[in-house]
């Protein structure tokens, strides 16, 4: 399986704020649920600029804490979005789905060795 | 934290990416704002004034680039960074960031470990360009100061509407939709037509107006207004409509006066000084005819400077205007008076019929000025020495005769004062030796009798041996060694400067690599550039030449050239300086502190150096020498400049420019300027480094 996070980015975050990353890391497993919700009401209601933005937001929001999978296929999404083409959207969003999964496990863990 | 601290505005709509960067930024030192969308952003930048801006491309509501537009339409003179965030793969959008006026972008996912640094460097820039901007704005910040109006003419409806303050300034009653014709009823109908002369350009494309003119004032007085105005077109390219400002510009209307008087004029005693003298002169001498005679008188007083010595600053003062004022009285209407210099005065005897007259004229003139003058009430006997130049025996250029009634002046002094001489070509002497010495300095290249002299430069920390001035000096076969002070302005004049600095650059360049082949690796040699290489010689061609001799790498030469004529003619010169740059060469600016810099111009200038002149050295042991000297150090310092530091004389100056981190030193205190020869020896008695 590919990498899930880039440690190195993170790891260099950590460095920087250093606690309080903790916090920072909880919310984004507090608010991603959320945003993830947007991207698949958007695919449901077949609404293109929706679905661009909540995937870009979704693609920024997770790359910058260095999550590697969650926003490549975010970025596919959000392509899908700009071009107004949604064929193959639900499942992409699957993917999306089983990344975030296997990046909040591996957050959490990380969380954990604080 | 401190409230000094660079104030950051995040604008960014997802809370996990906003977050991380307001905690980065804090971490590393910085005050935050947030802000979720591109409104919010807005608000906050306006309400704020951060010093530094990121923005996120794409938000709800107003996104990145309607945010930096606003921005941008907001500021006035400031121009914050915005650095953009930008997904890495996203080229359009970085184009587009640009477009708006985005000054940088920083890509997603964001390096964390870069961003500070990105940050600091950006607020630092801006903060350098900043100052020079600021420079630059006090001069329309004072123009400002006076009132300033809006209006607005329709011109298909021929409507003006306007603010108060312009109705107020074209002094008629603030009624919005009035017609171009009543709105202008005050201004003086002899200056209309320069109005409808700019409108009828504005109708025919001229984007732009710019108009001057004068309005009669309730008081029945005149103030002098100008209106700017951008003219607007409609799809057909017809007017549409003109926009402007209206200003009051009377004050600098009369203070142009004010300086045009002034600079023609002497403030002390208000006589023309010695430029309206020479252009009325030069007038005069064009009108003259063939049968007319006229002649130029000038004076000064004998030992004026122990005579002001006694009296004291102010006392001379006085003496000098009742004397000015004298000469009014005492001499013919027409004739032109004016006050060269210190002590120094002339007089135009515009016309006069025989000799006999002139010297009637002159001795009557003479006596009435060695009357003697009250001041604190004691009585203060002056005497005179007093040179005459006629046209047109004498000469018939201003500017001759000029200097011939300066030449009798000075024989006249040197015979003891108190006396006139009329000039006689004998007098001319003086001239015929300068001649005799410019054909002299035509043969000393050939003859080998230019030599180049070096004085060392040191570290100020170490005071090792770190580099050296090439001065030049002259041989001559007769005279002696003859002072740069004498035959370098001779050799500006000729041109011959061309030459003798090109074999100089040479010369610098074979000494400086055998001091580096004698272990000396760090010495540099500075080089004197004077203006006349820089502006009529082929010195890019010159300097090229030189440096493919050599295999020193070209940065351990440095070409310098004084402050005020590199100021002179700035944008020329800053454009040869970069093609010298561009050839590795380092470049210095020499005297630095004795001209009249423009910060906007330093800053542009490709230098790597400045030379802090020796008179503020000199000053060290005042406080206020110390500011100065203070100020240029860390003024450079703040460009990224190294200092030198020329005139140390003595160990207090050293431990002085030494704290303040001065680069280098240079001066008789490490060094005379010396003959090659010497100057190895010198060398070779410091250790070689390391």
């Amino acid at each position: 399986m590919s990498q899930v996070i880039d440690y190195d980015n993170l790891n260099m975050l950590k460095s920087v704020i250093g606690d309080d990353l903790k916090p920072i890391l909880t919310s984004f497993l507090d608010i991603t649920p959320a945003l993830i919700k947007q991207v698949e009401q958007a695919i449901q209601q077949q609404d293109a600029s929706a679905l661009q933005h909540h995937a870009h937001t979704l693609k920024g929001s997770a790359a910058n804490i260095g999550a590697l999978a969650l926003p490549a296929v975010s970025l596919k999404l959000e392509i899908m979005g700009k071009n107004g083409q949604l064929d193959g959207a639900e499942a992409l969003f699957t993917e999306v789905e089983q990344a975030y999964q296997t990046l909040a496990q591996a957050i959490q863990a990380y969380i954990a060795e604080f | 934290m401190s409230p000094n601290m660079p104030l950051i505005l995040v604008v960014e709509d997802e809370l996990t990416t906003r977050v991380t960067l307001s905690k980065v930024l804090e971490k590393s030192g910085f005050r935050v704002i947030q802000a979720a969308n591109g409104r919010e952003g807005l608000r906050q930048f306006i309400d704020h004034a951060p010093q530094l801006v990121l923005m996120d491309a794409m938000m709800p509501e107003m996104d990145g680039y309607e945010t930096i537009t606003a921005i941008r339409h907001y500021e006035h003179d400031r121009a914050v960074p915005i650095l953009m965030l930008t997904a890495l793969d996203d080229l359009t959008s970085v184009d587009r960031a640009f477009e708006v006026g985005a000054t940088d972008f920083i890509t997603k996912p964001i390096n964390w470990s870069l961003l500070s640094q990105r940050v600091r460097y950006s607020v630092r820039t801006s903060q350098i360009e900043d100052d020079l901007r600021r420079s630059q704005a006090q001069l329309a910040y004072a123009q400002k100061l006076a009132k300033l109006g809006y209006w607005e003419w329709d011109a298909r409806s021929d409507k003006i509407t306007g603010s108060d303050s312009a109705f107020r300034l074209f002094n008629v009653p603030n009624q919005n939709g009035i017609n171009l014709e009543n709105f202008l009823a005050n201004v003086l109908p002899q200056d209309l037509s320069i109005i409808q002369q700019s409108i009828a350009e504005a109708a025919r494309g001229q984007s732009h107006i710019e108009v001057s003119f004068r309005v009669q004032t309730p008081q029945r007085l005149l103030s002098h207004i100008e209106c700017l105005g951008e003219v607007r077109y409609d799809e057909n390219g017809d007017m549409a409509s003109i926009i402007g400002s209206v200003q009051d510009i009377t004050r600098l209307h009369k203070a142009e006066s004010m300086i045009d008087y002034q600079s023609n004029h002497d403030t002390l005693t208000d006589l023309a000084n010695r430029r309206y003298f020479a252009k009325e002169l030069d007038q005069h001498c064009q009108n003259l005819g063939e049968q007319d005679k006229s002649c130029v008188i000038v004076f000064d007083v004998d030992r004026f400077k122990a005579v002001n010595d006694n009296l004291g600053q102010h006392d001379g003062d006085k003496l000098l205007t009742s004397l000015a004022q004298r000469l009014k009285r005492i001499t013919r209407e027409g004739d032109f008076i004016a006050r060269l210099g210190s002590d120094e005065f002339a007089i135009i005897i515009r016309h006069y019929q025989t000799p006999k007259e002139l010297n009637l004229l002159v001795s009557r003139l003479l006596d009435d000025l060695k009357k003697p003058f009250v001041i604190n009430e004691q009585e203060l006997f002056i005497t005179y020495s007093m040179g005459i130049a006629n046209y047109p025996e004498d000469a018939r250029h201003a500017e001759d005769l000029l200097r011939e009634a300066n030449i009798a002046r000075g024989q006249a002094k040197q015979q003891g004062g108190n006396q006139f001489l009329f000039y006689r070509a004998e007098m001319n002497a003086e001239a015929k030796h300068q001649l005799m010495l410019e054909n002299d300095l035509r043969r000393a290249l050939e003859n080998n009798e230019i030599e180049v002299y070096f004085q060392p430069q040191v570290d100020t920390q170490t005071l090792a041996p770190v580099g050296a001035e090439a001065l030049v000096r002259w041989n001559h076969p007769k005279a002696g060694l003859i002072s740069p002070m004498v035959f370098v302005p001779l050799a500006e004049s000729t041109g011959l400067i061309v030459d003798i600095g090109r074999y100089v650059l040479q010369k610098s360049i074979e000494h400086l690599e055998s001091w580096h082949q004698a272990g000396y690796r760090n010495m540099r040699v500075g080089v004197n550039l004077s203006a006349r290489q820089f502006t009529q010689s082929n010195l890019i061609l010159d300097v090229q030449n030189a440096l493919e001799r050599t295999r020193l790498p070209a940065h351990y030469i440095d070409l310098e050239i004084t402050e005020s004529f590199a100021m002179s003619n700035a944008e020329q010169n800053i454009n040869i300086l970069k093609s010298l740059k561009a050839m590795g060469v380092s470049i210095s600016i020499d005297d630095f502190g004795t001209g009249y810099s423009s910060l906007a111009y330093l800053h542009r200038f490709p230098i790597d150096t400045i030379k802090i002149d020796r008179s503020f050295i000199l000053n060290l042991t005042s406080k206020e020498g110390q500011a100065i000297a203070r100020t240029i150090i860390a003024m450079a310092d703040g460009l990224g400049l190294e200092v030198i530091a020329e005139g140390i004389e003595d160990d207090e100056q050293i431990a002085f420019l030494r704290e303040k981190k001065c680069d280098i030193l240079q001066g008789f205190k490490f060094g005379k300027p010396m003959p090659a020869a010497q100057f190895m020896n010198y060398l070779t008695s410091h250790p070689t480094p390391a």
